[in-house]
């Protein structure tokens, strides 16, 4: 088992969520996912928030446009590149999907 | 007390779990994973869950044990030791024996061979490795993707924008529209390194069955079209760049002028009038992402110019000669959105544009009032207002309503007060 995941909380088998390092974590649909909810920079950002929705309010297509090149950069530093374009980023994109494409689509 | 405010670990994830207890305890859907990775140097498989997360957390007792959970290689069972399961990212990661799974490279495991299964369900997915897999993976896409596009909700980053409807404006008699902007950028670099680059082509036309009758002229605008994003460290906010390394920008519209006819007598007749520019341009914005309780954002336009020379001209200074007429042009433009929730659900959103042209050199300028609505050449600010909301019917396809007024290049024909009524169809590679 990794030794950076912290340890499955008593009696509910769930882990808590924590940001990836870099240097540790690997590459698998929790790290991608994870990043596209960092990149959002929303405290309690879920999933299933839309990408232009009232908790994350990327309105904006340029702050979507954004919000994607972070996510592939973040991917990027961790050597798995992902051209920016490749991601979904209407406004009524799930972060899910963002993180699920940037796990398809990334460097393997 | 939000769960996000606990320091502890254990606490946290206590809290989240209890948090949700209520709706885990009337989900009814059964829980389904998409997709399935290894990582033989950590001995664990992930599974991505696309449930609800109620739906998830409902099983996350059954999920969290490893009876459950079955790896096999050609048939052969691989031993699960433990599973971790991750309720905010809706993800399992199950561990497993290294010794029955010894190889270096996931490329080196028989394709379609390694299979997890999650006996609460009987599902079970197949892990991408071997040799063929990995290689299409890591292939480089082909050269041409151009004409691979599916359909889109994003307008504004659709490869392809093709429009149609109804247009009015003061003085100008309703008509017909249609309007296509396609566009195939290449990335430069690996992960858009240097921006994207790419052919670029944006078109415009109207029936035109009375001259004069334009709203807005017939156009088109052909060039290489170069875009940069660059983001900021720990915001959400960041510039923008954009550059028409080449372009060719064409108008066309039927005008009347006065004549004599064979008896002498001054009589009104058709003629086309044209301008064309060979330009230059580039813009570099900002743009602001900021939460907000009004729901704006807005991207501002700072630094622009637009340079080259005027083909043709209907108009030009008797001076000049068609291979003398420079065009040069300060540009600023700024854009804000407005999104309107209803029911935690984004209702419809508002695009306002305002964009303002300092022409350096005098170009030509024709709106009705002035100069007895004779194209005239001046180096007067021209500005333009932009307002619009699209709703969206189906995925890719939707009705727009514009608000249009000002002077656009090459013709700068003024535009007064126009409302265009449309239904567009935007497409994506």
């Amino acid at each position: 088992m990794p030794e950076n995941d912290p340890p499955p909380v008593s009696g509910t088998g769930i882990s808590p969520a924590r940001s990836p390092d870099p240097e540790q974590t690997g590459w698998n649909q929790a790290v991608a996912r994870e990043i596209a909810l960092d990149q959002t920079f929303v405290n309690d950002a879920a999933l299933t928030d839309t990408l232009g929705g009232p908790r994350i309010q990327l309105i904006s297509p340029d702050g979507r446009d954004l919000y994607v090149r972070r996510c592939t950069k973040e991917a990027g530093k961790r050597g798995h590149s992902c051209s920016p374009s490749k991601l979904p980023a209407a406004s009524d994109t799930t972060v899910e999907e963002v993180g699920d494409a940037l796990f398809k689509f990334a460097k393997p | 007390m939000p769960c996000s405010s606990l320091r502890s670990r254990s606490l946290y994830g206590a809290c989240a779990a209890l948090s949700l207890l209520p709706a885990a305890l009337s989900a009814a859907d059964p829980v389904v994973f998409s997709t399935a990775s290894i990582e033989l140097g950590r001995q664990r498989v992930t599974l991505a869950s696309t449930s609800k997360p109620e739906d998830f957390l409902a099983v996350a007792a059954a999920l969290s044990d490893a009876a459950n959970w079955q790896i096999r290689l050609n048939n052969s069972p691989v031993p699960v030791t433990e599973v971790f399961i991750n309720g905010r990212l809706l993800t399992v990661t199950v561990g497993y024996d290294p010794s029955l799974l010894r190889f270096s490279s996931v490329t080196d495991i028989p394709k379609d061979q390694l299979k997890v299964t999650y006996l609460g369900t009987s599902q079970t997915l197949t892990i991408v490795t071997g040799k063929p897999a990995a290689q299409a993976a890591a292939a480089p896409e082909k050269a041409n993707q151009c004409w691979k596009f599916g359909f889109t909700d994003d307008k504004k980053n659709a490869d392809v924008d093709i429009s149609g409807g109804l247009q009015a404006g003061v003085g100008a008699k309703p008509q017909y529209f249609w309007s296509v902007k396609a566009s195939c950028p290449f990335d430069l670099g690996e992960g858009e390194k240097y921006g994207r680059l790419g052919p670029s082509f944006t078109a415009q036309a109207a029936t035109e069955d009375k001259p004069q009758g334009n709203a807005d002229p017939n156009s088109m605008k052909a060039g290489l079209t170069w875009n940069y994003i660059q983001t900021l460290e720990r915001s959400r906010n960041g510039f923008l760049y954009s550059a028409d390394l080449i372009s060719y920008e064409f108008e066309r519209a039927t005008k009347k002028e006065a004549v004599l006819d064979a008896g002498g007598k001054p009589i009104l007749q058709n003629y086309l009038a044209k301008d064309s520019n060979l330009m230059w341009d580039a813009m570099a914005r900002y743009s602001y992402n900021g939460i907000n309780r009004p729901g704006v954002s807005w991207t501002l336009g700072f630094a622009g110019f637009e340079a080259g020379r005027s083909l043709s001209r209907t108009v030009h200074k008797s001076s000049q000669s068609s291979d003398n007429q420079p065009v040069a042009r300060l540009m600023f433009n700024f854009d804000i959105y407005k999104v309107f929730y209803s029911h935690n659900e984004t209702a419809f959103t508002l695009h306002g544009q305002q964009v303002l042209r300092l022409p350096l050199e005098q170009e030509p300028f024709q709106a009705a009032g002035i100069n007895g609505g004779n194209v005239f050449l001046t180096s007067k600010p021209r500005h333009w207002s932009l307002v619009e909301t699209n709703w969206m019917l189906a995925k890719g396809a939707g009705i727009s309503l514009t608000y249009k007024r000002g002077s656009l290049p090459p013709g700068f024909e003024f535009v007064d007060h126009q409302l265009t009524l449309g239904f567009s169809v935007q497409l994506k590679r």
